[in-house]
């Protein structure tokens, strides 16, 4: 009779063997054996993690709690494994029932949940009449899991633990997802192969599944190209739902580019992801019109800034700051308040962004730079890009179009707009602006397809773009200047007449050598003149003419026109040290009675002529600081004639 | 790069199962970057009837850029380019909505969906735009006049 049980337990164990095969069975006991049973309920078990034991913390306190002390709902679709250990006793299944005994890993499962699925066991077996009801019991038990044990239908209506149990649960899901993931296989929209999961990778936002390989391959290739934009998910359809045509949607549209610790996590470089964070920090930067910049030449760097912080040395910790809303309230912070302080994130020089000199405290009073004071190299560019660009109307970036329609869309800002007007132009259909009868730009979308090579409005309704006021503003201060100098160049002509027979040859010909210098001999002809002005008295007509070359004039002229067209160029510069060179020719013929061909040369005046001329010629090369004013001797014996 | 081999791919499966209306061939057997399509003009449409070639460049990069289009056939049609370039840049087409996952399956179908309806408020061509909606018997005679005429 034993002979005949033990049969039936061997031959249940087995068959159940052969359709589990992760059955293991006791080695020692050979009517014993353990099976683990994945719970993957088939919708995601929402858990309760529970704040830490709370038994010394008084009301008081609990005010004070924060973030991870709270309650804390996560949906969870993989649970660690239900345990079963099954013991046949040596009357089963005649005369005694199974004995199962379960547990799970961490502990999960409430025990009074796990008593009653133990139960189970023998209530089966009563219900199948005593017989073998090994796989109908495992059968119920994954039942009973995949509607996640009917724990949302108890009373709180989810699965309650506590926090400490968290950690260990939610990797057990991720792993569980990751690997079930990379045992599967995807077809890759790119490459169109199919690929298994582990050489896949899934959006973190979307859940689009890609090939490791083209994404690396795109990915690289467009940080390398520049085109941060396209940093986001492949997929055609993602991110649609959110550029609904609607304004007020696009003004909040999200940043769809993808996290850097996602494109590492893809095998992307570090030195490109560190790149695309560059770049996509220097686009915001350069976009924020409340950015300013190093003063210094040779630095321009940006100005630290809270809104931009640096890119941190370990990338894992970057964290996106994606509030694209927060620019408005930044905009007045910064100026307005006594906040000029501003330190160049590149060399760390502390400046004033109102008045760009070196920091001068919170209580000195500054005013904003002159435009004037640009370097001719900045005056230079300044002037193409007012001459040849359009302006983005959003976030200004001066816009250059090299051929094509006259529907611009901003490389900065995503922005659509018209080439030759300037207006905001509707993405979706940016053409109409062209389309429509009787305004500035109607059936003007091919205008300039060549680029506009700096082309100006011939029938005054031209290119101009964004800056077409300007243009016209820029003209009529022009004409106006353009009248005073003629006034002047009148009054000099006259002038020039008298002086002329005092003015000595050999000096005109200094004085043309002298002549084609640069723009720094502006503020250097300007310093002679003090010179002179303070030493001795001047003729009147050369005080006068020294107040209209510098001071006085010249500033009458900025307030009129911050921008002149034509901004004072290198011969206006030669013309100022000609009319000084000039003026002191004069002084020496009235003053010391010199002839205009001198027949003796002084001994001292030549060795200060040559000391003046050195000093000139170091000036222009920006070493004035290494001459040695000891060299002309005496400091009262040096005159500057 | 993963290009070639796509584009073999593609050129297989858009052998097998072509859009409506396009026979599909390379324009010269060692290049498999331009492919050579020829359309027939949507029925219900003034280009019914008409045979368009549409020259499909892949560059280098593709699938990563888009493809360009260019009508070999002149086409009276708001959203084509009426020079020698024919060019057609609409939707998917424009470099910043490309994305690697779209086929030349789905441009065609494009393509020939905007034949059938023009998008006057995208168009390149203005004046024919403008025909289209507020004189669009003059439109439709003239494009029928130059799908007889050219798109034999």
């Amino acid at each position: 009779m034993a002979a005949v049980t033990d049969d039936e337990r061997e031959e249940e164990l087995s068959t159940l063997a052969a359709i589990f095969p992760e059955l293991v069975r006791d080695k020692c006991d050979p009517f014993s054996a353990t099976l683990e049973l994945p719970v993957t309920p088939s919708k995601p078990l929402i858990v309760r993690f529970l704040p830490p034991k709370r038994g010394l913390i008084t009301n008081g306190n609990a005010a004070y709690m924060s973030g991870p002390s709270v309650e804390h709902d996560l949906e969870l679709s993989h649970l660690p494994p239900l345990s079963l250990q099954i013991h046949l006793p040596p009357n089963y299944p005649a005369d005694s029932p199974p004995k199962a005994t379960l547990r799970t890993h961490h502990d999960w499962l409430p025990k009074e949940k796990l008593e009653e699925l133990e139960q189970e066991a023998a209530k089966l077996w009563e219900e199948y009449g005593q017989c073998q009801i090994l796989f109908a019991y495992i059968d119920h038990l994954q039942q009973s899991a995949d509607s996640g044990f009917d724990l949302d239908q108890t009373a709180p209506g989810c699965l309650i633990l506590e926090s400490t149990e968290k950690n260990e649960l939610v990797k057990f899901n991720a792993d569980t997802i990751l690997s079930t993931f990379r045992a599967g296989t995807f077809d890759c929209g790119i490459c169109l192969e199919p690929k298994k999961g582990s050489s896949c990778h899934r959006m973190k936002r979307c859940g689009h599944v890609f090939c490791l390989q083209c994404l690396q391959d795109f990915y690289n290739n467009a940080i390398t190209e520049g085109d941060i934009v396209s940093v986001r998910c492949l997929d055609p359809g993602c991110g649609k739902e959110n550029a609904t045509p609607n304004a007020s949607a696009r003004k909040t549209k999200r940043d769809q580019t993808l996290h850097p610790r996602e494109l590492l996590e893809m095998g992307i470089h570090e030195d490109n992801v560190r790149r695309y964070l560059e770049m996509k920090r220097k686009k915001k930067l350069e976009a924020d019109k409340t950015t300013v910049y190093c003063p210094r030449t040779w630095c321009q760097g940006p100005a630290r800034s809270m809104k931009y912080p640096p890119i941190p040395a370990d990338l894992n910790s970057f964290i996106a700051n994606e509030d694209a809303s927060d620019d408005e309230d930044a905009e007045n912070e910064n100026t307005s308040t006594g906040d000029r302080l501003a330190v160049c994130e590149k060399c760390s020089l502390a400046f004033c962004r109102v008045c760009y000199m070196g920091w001068h405290g919170q209580f000195a009073r500054c005013y904003p730079r002159d435009p004037n004071e640009l370097s001719a190299e900045e005056k230079a560019s300044y002037d193409y890009i007012r001459q040849n660009t359009s302006p983005c109307p959003t976030c200004n970036s001066p816009t250059q179009k090299t051929m094509g329609c006259n529907h611009m869309k901003c490389f900065q800002c995503n922005s659509h707009f018209c080439y030759l007007c300037g207006s905001w132009l509707d993405g979706d259909s940016p053409y109409q602006h062209f389309n429509k009868a009787g305004t500035d730009c109607y059936q003007r979308l091919w205008e300039l397809e060549e680029g506009d090579e700096g082309q100006n409005p011939g029938d005054g309704r031209g290119f101009g773009g964004g800056r077409g006021w300007e243009q016209i503003a820029l003209e009529v201060a022009r004409q106006a200047d353009a009248e005073e100098a003629e006034a002047a160049a009148l009054e000099a002509a006259q002038r020039a007449q008298e002086d002329e027979d005092a003015r000595a040859a050999a000096q005109l010909a200094e004085a043309d050598e002298a002549a084609p210098n640069g723009a720094r001999e502006v503020g250097l002809e300007n310093a002679m003149a003090q010179v002179r002005v303070n030493d001795q008295p001047p003729p009147p007509q050369a005080q006068q003419r020294a107040a209209q070359r510098g001071g006085a004039a010249g500033i009458g002229r900025r307030q009129r026109n911050p921008f002149p067209a034509h901004p004072p160029a290198a011969n206006h510069n030669a013309q100022a040290i000609r009319n000084h060179e000039r003026g002191a020719g004069r002084w020496n013929a009235n003053g010391r009675r010199r002839g205009p061909h001198p027949p003796l040369v002084n001994d001292e005046d030549e060795r200060q002529r040559q000391e003046l001329q050195r000093f000139l010629e170091m000036a222009r090369r920006d070493e004035e600081d290494g001459w040695d004013s000891d060299e002309l001797g005496d400091e009262a014996g040096f005159e500057i004639r | 790069m993963s290009g070639n081999k796509r584009i073999m791919k593609e050129f297989a499966d858009i052998q097998k199962d072509p859009p409506p209306g396009c026979i599909i061939k390379l324009l010269n057997e060692e290049d498999m970057n331009v492919w050579d399509v020829v359309m027939d003009g949507p029925a219900d449409s003034p280009y019914t009837g008409g045979k368009f070639t549409v020259q499909v460049t892949l560059p280098k990069e593709y699938p990563f850029k888009p493809p360009v289009l260019s009508f070999r056939t002149k086409v009276y049609h708001p959203n084509v380019t009426n020079d020698e370039r024919g060019a057609m840049c609409l939707g998917m087409l424009k470099a910043d909505e490309w994305k690697p996952p779209n086929k030349i399956a789905e441009v065609l179908r494009l393509v020939r969906a905007v034949l059938a309806a023009p998008q006057p408020d995208d168009a390149v061509e203005s004046g024919i735009a403008e025909q289209f909606k507020n004189d669009n018997k003059s439109y439709e005679k003239v494009a029928k006049e130059w799908t007889a005429k050219y798109a034999k």
